[in-house]
């Protein structure tokens, strides 16, 4: 995985964030995580990917964050469906962002948004994630990319 | 019986002109002509009228397609073989759209060809 | 087109042989009809002949009559012999056969009469009959009805009359019933005939509507079954089958493979073109229609255009339900369908090849990889498994401490700068001992590792984001490694990865040879001749967790006192010392349980001098600080994580976090590390380290 691709990922996240009222977002120093155990938070956007390299990549954040982020950008609603939008939005955006990229390489799905711990998650399990912690106000998150060789 | 046809070869290859020809000696094809681009091809064609032609795509001075058509406006019942190394195939089928009978994908070897060469032409024999 | 007649010929036989009847019993009824009719002739003369019987005898009796007058009289004769010419003609008709005048004046052909009964009727009334009507002709001859001849013949006529009158009439009344008998009887015949004929008729009915509905039931049968094994078949089949009509419309029917392969429904009916978009690429779709175009052109040889296909082997991505894609290879084949010397259609085959590919691209990575491993695996065989082993749990442990470092969140530069510093002196440590096992790929990769690490120095304005690029060399490294753990594996039968937490009682391939082909390496590669002296690495039972530590110090003391301590053969000739230096290390056990190494060679010592101008160019301290400075404190920077004496970064050291990283590890484990040095006489580094690792976890 060359650093501009996964750079592709993490400037899609920064991107949507660029919209948000107070641009707050930083980008923590990545690290590997083996897929034995997969890290997730509240809510989950997962991208899938296949060609010349298959896997996913997912935007995992907690509850208390994506409420903040909605009423940042403007709504009060902060329901369930709003929360899940929200995660769709910015798997969205990855998702945009990559396929404009990285459309010749890969082939990018459209997101799938799931709340909770991610049961449908599915990683090879002898593979190693890249974590791509993201801190926005005081709120972690972190985009997840796992793609084989 | 079939009957034996006047064939000409179209290739700027000098190796591949000589394997088609090497390849059809002591066959019912008789090579009354080789050229070596498509303008070359157009003369000889009208002077030597052959029934069967052997047509590379990528040739200098006029390529292989423009010749087909200029051939099959000669005469519409000529058959052509194109025998080419490309791995694109939108180029074979517009070849073959103006107006070939069958394509020969390169390299080839001489059973090959002259399989190919009976298939073009069994409508001939009746 | 042609019907075909062999399968109707049987209605059509029946159908013929049903009329045939029909016009059978309609002849039969015109003939007796008329048979009929013409019985009611003879039945309405024989009728006649009764009354003419009478009105002779009555004209007879009229002429007897004395009052009557002349014209009377000669009425009555004429009228005797109208009569009597009547009844004669008649009866010799009845006869013989022959014509009569019938009742409406015209002539009427009698027959013979047949049966018995009229016949005796017949016969015994000509008996009777002929001698009263020669009477009456000898009547007729006189030539005065007054004359008493002609009142003679008229009495005896008149005699003859009474005698046989009842008797005449009575046959000639035979006649007529036994003509009406047979008349009836012709009609009773008639009747049969047509019920029978109709009866036939409807029998044969009854055949050809059990006989073709049997007919029609077992082809509707034969239609069905075969429409069934159809079905069975798409159903089955492993292939994708679908035929393509000259519109490019995929038919009514395809194999339900079809649809699991492509995951699309609905497919019947649709445009090929619809089926395929977004499936293949556009030029591939627009290709693939000229391509279907050229087959459905006779003039093109099908065998000869196979090569044009540009779906032979295609990739497809096809979309999922959770929103992923499936990749598949699929191979497409189009087979012309003939009707005589039409195309009618093309004939799809859609075979998904993943599987062949797979193996195929499997076969060739395998290749690429054996390549490249039978490299590594020189290099593997060379090493010596237990130093190997070490390594790689070393390296195991570098890299999960590294990846600890970057799982650490902190915001500010000043942080940033700290954990390069540690990844740098781990990564260093670990190239380290990549080169005294000559492990070149993993030196080359620690290397580059490095050159990221001070790519990121040189930026004052770190931030998380720009570590990717050491998360990436990390991911690469924990990837070689592991390649060569299995490669290693492979190749010793050891499972290296498990080992005893219990001191080994068996140690004896540490006998301190890596140390000296580690120093000889690094002395060659800068000229210098050394020999590394080791003494007690055997005599104590260690933890593999120790063994590995005073492994790892020991590599990078030696590496450092041959880069920094030893002068090349020339200087040393100089300073009166051998062309070859010595480095002496040994392992003691203390008193109180701790280990000690000692590593001694005999070098140029430290350049206090050169530390401290290094130390304030490179902004470790300033020019204050430096001549401030005492030998000791200068002494202990070299242990400062920013120091470097050497100018070019080099795989032997260079860096200066080398002896970082090393004092780093040391106090982890909870011991301390000094040094001593002489100028012109070498330096003295002193590890010591607890016999037990105190549970300290300062780095993690």
């Amino acid at each position: 995985m060359s650093e501009q691709n996964l750079q592709v990922f993490i400037d899609a996240v920064a991107r949507y964030f660029d919209h948000t009222s107070d641009n707050d977002l930083r980008v923590g120093t990545p690290y590997l995580l083996p897929n034995t155990d997969p890290m997730s938070m509240d809510y989950t956007g997962i991208i899938g990917i296949s060609g010349n390299r298959k896997g996913c990549v997912y935007f995992t954040a907690p509850q208390a964050m994506l409420r903040h982020l909605i009423l940042s950008l403007g709504e009060s609603d902060t329901s369930e469906r709003n929360l899940v939008d929200v995660v769709g939005e910015v798997a969205n955006t990855i998702s945009g962002n990559a396929r404009r990229e990285l459309g010749k390489e890969f082939m990018i799905s459209v997101p799938v948004v799931i709340s909770g711990p991610p049961t449908s998650i599915h990683l090879p399990e002898d593979l190693r994630s890249y974590v791509i912690p993201i801190t926005w106000r005081a709120y972690s998150a972190a985009i997840v990319i796992c793609l084989q060789q | 019986m079939k009957p034996i046809l006047k064939m000409m070869i179209v290739d700027d290859s000098n190796i591949i002109r000589s394997k088609i020809k090497r390849a059809q000696a002591s066959t019912r094809f008789d090579v009354v002509a080789v050229a070596a681009n498509g303008a070359e091809a157009v003369n000889l064609f009208t002077q030597y009228q052959p029934d069967v032609v052997t047509m590379d795509l990528t040739m200098p001075q006029m390529d292989g397609i423009n010749c087909i058509e200029k051939l099959v406006e000669i005469n519409p019942e000529v058959s052509i073989l194109v025998v080419s190394a490309l791995s694109d195939e939108a180029t074979g089928i517009e070849a073959l759209e103006k107006g070939a009978s069958g394509f020969l994908l390169k390299p080839f070897g001489e059973e090959n060809l002259r399989e190919a060469l009976e298939e073009l032409t069994d409508h001939l024999h009746v | 087109m042609k019907l075909d007649y062999g399968k109707y010929r049987g209605i059509i036989v029946s159908i013929a042989l049903f009329l045939l009847l029909d016009a059978s019993v309609l002849l039969m009824n015109f003939y007796i009809s008329f048979q009929i009719a013409h019985d009611a002739v003879s039945i309405n003369l024989a009728g006649r002949q009764r009354m003419l019987s009478q009105r002779t005898m009555k004209s007879l009796l009229e002429l007897q009559r004395s009052e009557a007058g002349l014209d009377e009289q000669q009425t009555a004769l004429e009228e005797l012999s109208a009569s009597a010419e009547l009844f004669h003609t008649t009866l010799l008709a009845f006869d013989a056969g022959g014509e009569a005048p019938s009742t409406d004046g015209a002539i009427a052909t009698l027959e013979a009469v047949s049966s018995a009964a009229a016949l005796d009727a017949v016969a015994e009334g000509k008996v009777l009959w002929f001698p009263l009507y020669d009477k009456m002709k000898s009547l007729q001859l006189e030539s005065s009805i007054n004359s008493p001849i002609f009142q003679e013949k008229l009495a005896d006529a008149i005699q003859y009359g009474h005698e046989h009158n009842l008797t005449l009439l009575m046959l000639m009344n035979q006649l007529t019933t036994d003509l009406e008998a047979v008349a009836s009887a012709q009609a009773t015949r008639l009747r049969i005939i047509q019920t029978v004929g109709i009866a036939l008729a409807l029998i044969n009915f009854f055949i050809i509507m059990f006989h073709f509905l049997r007919q029609l039931r077992e082809s509707d049968e034969k239609i069905e079954t075969a429409r069934q094994e159809t079905q069975e078949i798409l159903d089955t089949v492993n292939e994708g089958l679908f035929l393509i009509d000259t519109q490019q419309k995929i038919g009514v029917q395809h194999s339900k493979e079809l649809e699991h392969i492509l995951g699309r429904e609905n497919i019947a009916g649709k445009a090929f073109a619809e089926l395929m978009a977004d499936l293949i690429s556009e030029k591939d779709l627009s290709t693939t229609k000229s391509f279907i175009k050229l087959l459905f052109d006779p003039r093109k040889k099908q065998k000869l255009i196979g090569d044009l296909n540009p779906l032979r082997k295609v990739e497809l991505h096809i979309p999922q339900e959770n929103g992923g894609y499936e990749n598949k290879h699929l191979s497409f084949t189009f087979t012309r369908v003939m009707k005589g010397k039409q195309i009618i259609h093309i004939l799809v085959t859609v075979t998904d090849i993943s599987e062949q590919v797979r193996l195929a691209v499997e076969l060739e990575q395998a290749q690429a990889r054996g390549q490249e491993q039978l490299q590594l695996l020189s290099s593997i065989v060379q090493t010596d498994p237990g130093m190997l082993t070490m390594f790689l749990n070393s390296s195991h442990k570098t890299f999960n401490e590294i990846n600890e470092i970057l799982k650490v969140q902190n915001k500010s530069t000043h942080q940033y700068v700290s954990k390069i510093n540690q990844i740098y002196a781990l990564i260093h440590k670990y190239k380290g001992e990549a080169a005294a096992l000559e492990l070149e790929q993993f030196v080359e990769l620690a290397h580059e590792f490095e050159d990221k690490i001070a790519e990121l120095k040189a930026n004052p304005n770190l931030s998380g984001n720009d570590f990717l690029k050491l998360t990436i060399k990390l991911d690469q490294l924990m990837e070689q490694t592991e390649i060569i753990q299995q490669l290693a594996e492979k190749v010793s039968g050891l499972n290296i990865t498990e080992y005893s937490a219990e001191p080994s009682a068996t140690h004896s391939y540490w006998d301190g040879q890596h140390f000296h082909s580690l120093a000889q390496q690094v002395a060659e590669r800068q000229g210098k001749q050394v020999e590394v002296i080791c003494a007690g690495f055997n005599d104590h039972a260690l933890s593999p967790n120790l063994k590995e530590t005073l492994n790892t110090v020991a590599i990078q003391l030696i590496r450092n006192a041959v880069s920094h301590g030893v002068e090349t053969p020339a200087q040393r000739k100089q300073e009166m010392k051998a062309a070859q230096a010595e480095i002496h290390i040994s392992l003691v056990k203390r008193a109180n349980g701790n280990f000690q190494l000692t590593i001694e060679d005999d070098g140029m010592g430290i350049n206090l001098n050169k530390i401290r101008t290094t130390a304030v160019e490179q902004g470790v301290i300033n020019a204050e600080e430096a001549t401030d400075l005492n030998n000791t404190k200068t002494a202990a920077l070299i242990f400062h994580p920013e120091l470097s004496t050497k100018t070019e970064a080099d795989a032997d050291a260079g860096r200066g976090i080398g002896l970082y990283a090393i004092r780093d590890m040391i106090r982890n484990m909870g011991g301390k590390i000094s040094v001593s040095s002489r100028r012109g006489i070498g330096s003295i580094f002193t590890v010591t380290l607890p016999e037990y690792e105190k549970s300290l976890k300062a780095s993690a």
